[in-house]
Formats: C-alpha cells, sequence, structure tokens
C-alpha cells in the first residue's frame, strides 16, 4: 500500500498522531513542597548532605531561581543559596505519587509510556474519554493532576514523541506546548542542536566543529563528515532534523540500559579499591539482568576524576550476556583504558546497554545513559 | 467540454457557520494545477504547471493600491512525483485554517461550494494538496487506512499522475496576533476571543516563501482591524 509523504523540506506525515508528552513539574520537590507547608514558597533541594558530597536530585523553582540545579554537587548548591533547605529523598512517596498520576493517564487511553516517576508519553490518537483533539486530553489531564494529586505538569501535544517532549519543556512551570503539523517546520528551525534528547554537550560540541550549531543545518551536513562526527547517531539526527519520529507509544517500553553510579565521599586513588567498586556494580548490572531475563551486548565505565573531568569507555560483543563474570572482567578491562590509580576520582559507574532478550535486540541510539 | 479535469470550489465551515475564505482549485486539461482565493484584498493565487516550476501571484482588487495589482509572486519548483510503486505522493501545498479564527460569512452561499467541516474548538482544519503516481483507487486505500484523513478530491492527470485534496483535523495553538499597520493602516487582531466582535472580516494568510522541492504552506487567519 502506498503511503502519502511530503516534500523534502516538511515532515513524513502518514497519519496525524496525536501524542502528549507530560513532565511533571519538579516533581520530588514539589511532592516535599506539597506534603510540608514549612518548604512551600521556600528553595528546596531533595537530595544529599552537602558535608557527604551528596548532589541535588530535584530542585523547586524557588531554588532554581539561585542556580540551583540536578546533579549539581549540594556544596555547591548551599554556596549559591545559602537558605537552601535540603530534604532527603523519600522514594516511597515519589512512587505512589507517580502511580496515581499514571491511573489518571490510562484513565485516557491505555497508550502510556512512562520514562521514569515524572515523565510519560501518550498517543492519544484515539482516547477513552472521546476528546477529538489533543489539546483538550492535555488540559483535562493537567487539570486533574492538580486538582487529585496537588501536583503541576507541564505538556507538550505533537504530531510524534520527539517534538512533544522539546514542546513540554518549552514553558515551564504548568505549561502547555502545542506544536500543530502546520507549525513543526518553524519550531525546528529555532531548536539548537542541543535541544534533542540525548545529545549531550560533547556531541554538541562534535557537531559545533563542523558548523552545524542548529537542529535544521544537519539536513545539509555533508553525511560522510556527519557520520564521521557523531557516528551511529547520524542516521537518527537526519530524521529529526526533518521533524520524522515515527517512534510509537509503546505501553511496556523495553528496557534499554542498566547502570550504577556512585559519588564517593573522599577521592579514590587506591587501584584496589577502585578495581573492587567496579567490579561490584557490574555484578549488580549483572544481576539485574538475570532478573529481567535480559542480556547486553555492551559494557559500559564511567569515571568522573577529582577535577569533573569525565570519561565512559565502551565494550561490546557481537553475543550478549548475562554473565556476571564475563561482566565483571569486561569491566575491568575498560577501566585500565582510564587514568584510575593515578588520578584521584570522585565518581564511579558501570553498566550494561545494547539489551536483548533471548532473541530480538534493542535500544536506540541517543538514549544512552552515558555519553563518550 | 469543459476546460477542467477539476474546478473545486471549496471552504471551511463551523456548526454556527462561520466560515473561512473560499478557495478555487482546478487542474487545466494539460495537467496545469491552480489554487487560488478571493478576498477584499484581491486574489491570491497558486500556480503549478505540469512542467514542475510553480509561481505565485497577487491581483490585487479595484480599490486596492496601485502597488498592490498584478503583482507577480515566488517561483520554485516543486518536488518531484515519486514513481508509482514506491508507496509515496509529493506533497506541493497545505493550508491550515484554525477554527477559532473563522469569520462571520459575507459572501452568499451559492450551494456550488464543497464545505469541509470544522475541526473542533481549540484544533484547525488542514486542507493539503498531493501528487501521486497510484491510481486514485490505491490512494483511496491508503486514506481509508489513515482514518484522520478524508480525502476531498481527486483528479487524473494527463500525464498518469494523480492530484489529491484532503483533509484532516489537528490541534492548534491559539494565540493573538497583532499585525501592525504602520502610518497607512490600521493595526490588524487576530484573537480567537475576537474582543470587538467584529466577526473577523479580515482574512489574511501568512506563510513562508517555498524553496525548491519545499511545499507552500498557508495560514488562514480572520482578524479585525483596530484603531491606533
Amino acid at each position: 500500500m502506498p503511503a502519502l509523504h511530503s516534500s523534502r523540506a516538511c515532515p513524513v506525515t502518514v497519519g496525524v498522531r496525536r501524542i502528549i508528552h507530560v513532565d511533571m513539574d519538579a516533581f520530588y520537590a514539589s511532592v516535599e513542597q506539597r506534603d510540608d507547608p514549612a518548604l512551600r514558597g521556600r528553595p528546596v533541594a531533595v537530595g544529599g548532605q552537602p558535608g557527604s558530597r551528596g548532589v541535588v536530585a530535584a530542585s523547586s523553582y524557588e531554588a532554581r531561581a539561585f542556580g540551583v540545579r540536578s546533579a549539581m554537587p549540594m556544596a555547591r548548591a548551599v554556596r549559591l543559596c545559602p537558605d537552601l533547605l535540603i530534604v532527603r529523598p523519600d522514594f516511597a512517596r515519589y512512587r505512589a505519587a507517580s502511580q496515581r498520576i499514571l491511573e489518571i493517564f490510562r484513565s485516557c487511553t491505555p497508550l502510556v509510556e512512562p520514562l521514569s516517576l515524572d515523565e510519560a508519553y501518550l498517543d492519544v490518537s484515539e482516547n477513552l474519554w472521546n476528546e477529538p483533539l489533543a489539546t483538550a486530553v492535555a488540559k483535562r489531564l493537567k487539570r486533574r493532576i492538580r486538582d487529585e494529586i496537588g501536583l503541576t505538569a507541564s505538556a507538550g501535544v505533537a504530531p510524534n514523541k520527539f517534538l512533544a517532549k522539546i514542546a513540554s519543556g518549552w514553558q515551564k512551570p504548568d505549561g502547555l506546548t502545542v506544536i500543530s503539523p502546520g507549525r513543526v517546520e518553524a519550531f525546528l528551525q529555532q531548536l539548537p542542536v542541543d535541544a534533542l534528547w540525548g545529545v549531550g554537550p560533547v556531541t554538541a560540541g562534535k557537531l559545533r566543529k563542523i558548523g552545524i550549531e542548529r537542529l535544521v543545518q544537519v539536513r545539509s551536513a555533508d553525511p560522510a563528515r556527519l557520520q564521521r562526527a557523531v557516528g551511529s547517531l547520524a542516521e537518527a539526527l537526519r530524521r529529526l532534523a526533518y521533524g520524522d519520529d515515527p517512534r510509537p507509544v509503546v505501553p511496556d517500553r523495553p528496557y534499554k540500559s542498566s547502570s550504577n553510579e556512585n559519588t564517593y565521599d573522599e577521592d579514590l586513588l587506591a587501584t584496589d579499591a577502585i578495581r573492587a567498586e567496579i567490579e561490584r556494580m557490574a555484578r549488580q548490572s549483572a544481576a539485574w539482568l538475570t532478573r529481567k531475563a535480559l542480556l547486553a551486548r555492551t559494557v559500559t565505565i564511567k569515571v568522573r576524576y577529582a577535577d569533573f573531568t569525565t570519561v565512559t569507555r565502551s565494550h561490546t560483543t557481537a553475543t550478549p550476556t548475562r554473565n556476571a563474570d564475563e561482566i565483571a572482567a569486561r569491566a575491568l578491562t575498560l577501566l585500565e583504558r582510564t587514568e584510575a590509580g593515578r588520578r584521584p576520582i570522585r565518581l564511579l559507574g558501570a553498566g550494561v546497554h545494547g539489551l536483548a532478550g533471548n532473541e530480538t535486540a534493542i535500544g536506540i541510539p541517543g538514549v544512552l545513559n552515558f555519553e563518550e | 467540454m469543459s476546460n477542467f479535469l477539476l474546478d473545486l470550489s471549496f471552504g471551511v465551515k463551523r456548526s454556527d457557520g462561520y466560515v473561512s475564505d473560499i478557495w478555487r482549485a482546478s487542474t487545466t486539461r494539460l495537467g496545469d494545477f491552480h489554487l487560488a482565493t478571493s478576498s477584499i484584498a484581491g486574489t491570491e493565487e497558486y500556480r503549478f504547471n505540469k512542467s514542475g516550476m510553480c509561481r505565485s501571484a497577487h491581483s490585487g482588487a479595484d480599490a486596492a493600491p496601485e502597488a498592490l495589482r498584478d503583482r507577480a509572486g515566488f517561483r520554485w519548483r516543486r518536488a518531484a512525483t515519486p514513481p508509482r510503486g514506491s508507496g509515496g505522493a509529493a506533497r506541493v501545498a497545505w493550508i491550515a485554517f484554525p477554527t477559532d479564527y473563522l469569520s462571520r460569512p459575507t459572501v452568499a452561499d451559492d450551494g456550488e461550494i464543497f464545505w469541509i467541516a470544522a475541526a473542533p474548538e481549540g484544533g484547525a482544519t488542514y486542507v493539503e494538496f498531493a501528487y501521486a503516481a497510484e491510481p486514485e483507487e490505491n490512494i483511496r486505500g491508503v486514506l481509508d487506512i489513515m482514518q484522520d484523513r478524508t480525502l476531498v478530491r481527486c483528479a487524473a492527470l494527463p500525464n498518469g499522475e494523480t492530484l489529491v485534496i484532503f483533509c484532516y483535523h489537528a490541534d492548534w495553538d491559539n494565540k493573538d496576533l497583532r499585525v501592525p499597520g504602520g502610518s497607512i493602516a490600521d493595526d490588524v487582531l487576530f484573537s480567537a476571543d475576537d474582543p470587538l466582535a467584529s466577526g473577523r472580516p479580515l482574512r489574511h494568510r501568512f506563510g513562508p516563501a517555498p524553496k525548491d522541492e519545499e511545499a507552500v504552506m498557508l495560514l488562514e487567519m480572520g482578524g479585525a482591524a483596530i484603531t491606533n
């Protein structure tokens, strides 16, 4: 059967899907402020204590006004905002709130794809509320989350997942951004290349080196040059530069990776201690694979030195495995390609990706936890 | 015998009677496709010649300033039609009609207009024009699968291609737009709320100049003049 497609500079339009990406606003911090009136209207950071090298897991908008951001060392956050109220994370409460939010989503459509506790995609092209347009659905979802859960969310409405996700971050907090099919091109024209999910600072730097600042410039980039710059991400980037993202909303999203990492109270320098940590985390990943009945082709480690320089190393084999001894040995071999033991280390991580069930590989370029 | 293989007047209409401008889509026996609309400001026309070359033009109404009469617009080359069996079609134009910016009708309906039902409040109706090398029955098969799309009309062209016109409803983001008139005219306010209860008598089209292989993308909205 033929499918209608568009001319060169317009997105492929095989049926107009109605996708919503919902992103809870400062989720962990908002749950804390909801449950403790003393925290409301004040700068709050959820995370570890600054004395124990804790990092910020989430910050309230009041704290963000001071520059406090997720993943920032708590000690730095406190320097930026001396009145910062630090709250230990309570994931049981966050999970409970997340479950109630998912119940609201599923009352509208079974096509809900959670990405984490605080964000999800919904395909509402057909929905149980019989709303013909996604904008009306998004407004109802936001209203119910506010009324029933006491939290605010931002939503993006678009014809595909890629655009919906960027749209949800366009106006925060409590925002709603709609990208109509006819506005896709205008929206794409204003996107910097690092607005893309999966394009971190390192990849963005590589793209800038070949003269690509904005996403649409990928369209006219020399294919070979682009391939050399970003490798396997090139084809996905080219598609996204045209706003083309045919990925469906998958209710039971397959796992794409698993990783563990730890920031240490004191820098690690002793090789034995570093190797022990890497081996422990690699074996944790192998145990996770066993629990999920999955296999992995790629083992990755991450090392952050005391000066915050971060490197990752990965190793891929044709045959996937969940064998703990093999995964640990590969992780330790990767460690030898770093300066571990010669430079003090503040963070270590190990993980697996390139996952497969017993027959099919899964995994999408650009959504890896680690960046080379 | 008619000089046209297709001659369709169409518009978008809301259940309360509010409408778009009336558009005319026609194909000559030679295979040229014309898309045009008239308003109080004159006629806007897009010609897609069988050679693949396209151009836009504006013909000013009698009352229009001389500078606005009979202006040639842009020239570009449309995307090539994908070969038969490739499973594709080339979009050459699309028009978005946001529902909350339709206008109180000012022209009597002569019964010859094909009315497309407007999207619900907060949405937009899209009308798209595409060339396919597939026969009409294949195109109908595709549109049957894509349940959100409605075939408006097909026209078989002399070169074996098919011109396809279809429509669908999509989301829209209602935002007020004020176009400054400078020193020569009043500003025009495009507002979903229509605060002046004007019925939005001034209908305008917005869109970038198409480049080679790009489709014409137009947004049609109704507005009202406001005193500066």
